[in-house]
């Protein structure tokens, strides 16, 4: 299996700072809404947990990238996950839909899908999570 | 004005009776001398309402405001601040409470929402940057806080920002608080009543939006640094595992644990309802606010009895207030009924008070079972008490007289009811008994809110370096803790624990609100701001009464006149005159007159000169 992110639900807070430091990495804005990790406190009249999306790097024949008519959505051999031809991409967002751990986004403002690329190996999220709740894993 | 960084610029006003919304340009002005939360909300309450409204009138109004560093990567800032004219104290009245509606909101585009008016069915305010819609809410009306924000979420989704009220503020119940996520509340002193008068059972919001950052390398370089100091701090592995429950243990070894309505301050069963045992048995679950390194909020779980898998978020104010304060001593119960108030939307500590001062005059036989409709009040009793909470959230009997708070229902009681209501201002006393802590007691007195630990918390500092003593220092740490605590933090609108509870360096404020929107302010500054601020909530609540008198910034009656009982410190209670020198000081200090009033001198230098005309139109006279 790929080497992809792993949030360990029992030990997150849902304080989402992984969210605003990957939204800074990729973007350089200060926005939760363009991160490609997602953290959501979700709750019912019983229960409540702290959940989470974000891309597990399914592999050469992920479903987000079968379901890209431009074939703009590929799996990178050499960095081994998923990558993007910005050249290719004309924003059709099948990829969105297609995605089965609801990890690819689609933001306003923006032309192009958002998603994990493991920041090349040194992922933010992990780094910067105060609770030691994200990990590298695969 | 173009903002680097910080605010986005914008003020949203939202009329409701005329179903309106307006959006505004957040002034240079408000921005540069007010910065945000508390400043914001204080400015816009003087300048807007007409003096000597009735609270609960459309003439009233609710400010909700950010501050610039409100949502940004500064730890633990995810905080806004509600603030209104309050119906419980008549006065200047706010609060702050962590939740994700405040960086919602910012990404919607605004820095803070003014609510107008009074919309004619119940309706709820949903803000994306897209527009602003009143919507109806006659389906969440009636509904509990959590179950408001429930059917919210699945409507608009599962990350906006929700505020909700409960039942308790649609009853007009006194001290209504608005909820988020499951039990964060926030604005004791009636802001969600206000809230249900105008008719509004929810705010929401979803933002897309970038926040604008001045430097944002700066910014998230100082955010590390700050975030490594908080994690390598000795204490963080017992906060992040406690919080501020920890404190139940350490206010028992104090002897200021509120204990059968702040008789005692020592509870035998204290370890039944301790942050130790919350730890190891209760809690599941750690909740952070938005950028939190260091969550405090404790999920916890009812595993015995009745109330088994009940849920509620459990801190010390809570805990003591619906515990030790009512002679309950099983957390089981203490997490049942803090369930129920964040359902009902009704405050934790005025509850507990209004509950322990019920069953106080009970047992004193100063209210018969015939008031309480049937009730035989007793310490400890849950089935009993749980009952008298419905009845206070109904307004049903005796509730009825306590909805309004324990000041306005010891008034109504008559007879010796007075000196068992716990409050300053009609505010009541949150948990920390002060019949051996005269300068917590002064922190209480002079609170601008009414008796409330945000501000001066010195209570730790006070134990540690002598309780009896009577000198300036105490005045100083309370004005120095004024400051910080309730300026400087209610202002960014950020948490003050990571500074108060981990020793994170005040100058790490100064430091990040520069990077984030590129001025160039000092601590100093701050401070400034927060004294203007301290100048105008005082000229406010005078403005608002219409006169002062130095009574009302003294403590519980109880405090002075009848001693503890119990634990070390058995037959302490306050003195006048000690009391009367703390406050001589601080009014000193001030710059204010002997009966509180702000010297016409004081006001000038703080650039409030607009004051001094319209309280002498309200008939004070102003010393020179």
């Amino acid at each position: 299996m790929a080497k992809h992110i792993f949030v360990d639900s029992v030990r997150c807070s849902g304080c989402k700072i992984c969210e605003q430091v990957c939204a800074k990495t990729h973007f350089n804005v200060l926005n939760v809404s363009k991160s490609a990790i997602r953290i959501h406190t979700e709750f019912t009249q019983d229960k409540m947990r702290h959940t989470h999306n974000v891309c597990q790097q399914c592999g050469p024949s992920a479903p987000c990238i079968r379901a890209c008519p431009e074939n703009a959505l590929f799996w990178d051999e050499e960095k081994n996950r998923l990558a993007i031809d910005l050249n290719k991409c004309v924003g059709h967002f099948n990829c969105v839909a297609a995605c089965p751990y609801n990890a690819i986004y689609r933001h306003p403002a923006l032309k192009h899908p958002i998603f994990c690329d493991l920041c090349d190996g040194d992922p933010q999220c992990v780094k910067w999570c105060p609770m030691g709740a994200i990990r590298l894993v695969g | 004005m173009e903002f680097k960084g910080g605010w986005i610029g914008k003020i949203l006003r939202v009329d409701l009776s005329k179903e309106s919304v307006k959006e505004e340009d957040l002034s240079k002005e408000l921005a540069l001398e007010w910065i945000g939360g508390r400043g914001f909300a204080i400015k816009i309450l003087w300048d807007e309402l007409e003096p000597g409204i009735d609270p609960l009138s459309p003439e009233n109004k609710v400010v909700i405001a950010t501050g610039p560093l409100t949502g940004t990567i500064t730890p633990s800032s995810g905080k806004l601040v509600v603030a209104t004219k309050s119906p419980l104290t008549g006065g200047y009245g706010d609060g702050n409470i962590g939740t994700h509606f405040a960086h919602m909101l910012k990404m919607s585009g605004y820095d803070a929402l003014v609510l107008e008016g009074r919309a004619k069915k119940p309706v709820y305010v949903y803000i994306t940057p897209n527009g602003v819609e009143i919507k109806d809410a006659s389906h969440l009306w009636g509904k509990s806080a959590i179950e408001t924000e429930i059917t919210l979420r699945k409507d608009h989704g599962k990350d906006v920002g929700v505020i909700s009220i409960g039942p308790a503020a649609e009853n007009l119940v006194k001290f209504s608080v608005v909820i988020s996520e499951y039990g964060r509340a926030g604005g004791r002193p009636g802001i969600g009543t206000v809230l249900g008068s105008k008719k509004v059972k929810a705010l929401v919001a979803e933002g897309w939006n970038d926040i604008p950052v001045a430097d944002i390398e700066k910014a998230f370089n100082l955010a590390w640094e700050a975030r490594m100091k908080l994690l390598t701090h000795p204490g963080y592995r017992k906060w992040i595992n406690q919080g501020t429950m920890m404190t139940i243990e350490w206010s028992q070894e104090a002897s200021v644990l509120p204990t059968y309505n702040f008789s005692e301050g020592v509870f035998d069963d204290y370890a039944n309802i301790g942050g130790e045992i919350m730890e190891k048995e209760y809690k599941l679950l750690r909740k952070g606010c938005f950028s939190c390194p260091m969550p405090c909020g404790n999920l916890s779980i009812a595993k015995l009895g009745k109330f088994m898998k009940t849920w509620a978020e459990l801190d010390y104010e809570n805990v003591a207030m619906l515990g030790s304060n009512i002679g309950i001593d099983d957390m089981n119960i203490v997490i049942k009924l803090n369930r129920l108030a964040d359902e009902w939307g009704v405050d934790t500590i005025s509850l507990g008070n209004a509950i322990g001062f019920a069953i106080e005059l009970y047992q004193k036989g100063i209210i018969s079972q015939k008031q309480t409709g049937g009730l035989e009040l007793k310490w400890g009793d849950e089935e009993v008490i749980i009952s008298l909470a419905e009845k206070i959230v109904k307004k049903e009997d005796i509730g009825k007289i306590l909805a309004e708070g324990v000041k306005a229902a010891a008034e109504k009681i008559g007879k010796e009811a007075p000196k068992y209501a716990i409050h300053v201002k009609g505010l009541e006393v949150s948990a920390y008994d002060c019949h051996a802590a005269p300068g917590m007691a002064l922190s209480y007195g002079t609170s601008p809110i009414g008796a409330h630990h945000k501000d001066a918390w010195v209570i730790s500092w006070e134990v540690k370096i002598g309780r009896d003593k009577i000198d300036k220092s105490k005045v100083d740490k309370v004005i120095e803790f004024q400051r910080i605590r309730g300026g400087l933090f209610e202002i960014l609108t950020v948490c003050r624990l990571p500074w108060i509870e981990l020793a994170l360096d005040l100058d790490y404020y100064p430091k990040l609100f520069n990077a984030i929107t590129g001025l160039d302010y000092t601590l100093e500054n701050f401070f400034f701001i927060a004294d203007k601020i301290y100048n105008l909530i005082r000229a406010f609540w005078i403005r608002e009464y219409g006169e002062w008198k130095r009574e009302y910034d003294y403590p519980p009656r109880k405090w002075f006149e009848i001693p503890l009982s119990k634990g070390p410190l058995a037959g302490s209670k306050l003195k006048k005159e000690a009391y009367d020198k703390l406050l001589d000081w601080y009014y000193e200090e001030r710059g204010w007159d002997k009966n509180g009033i702000p010297r016409k001198s004081t006001l000038e230098k703080f650039g409030l000169s607009y004051v001094i005309s319209t309280l002498e139109e309200r008939g004070v006279t102003l010393s020179e």
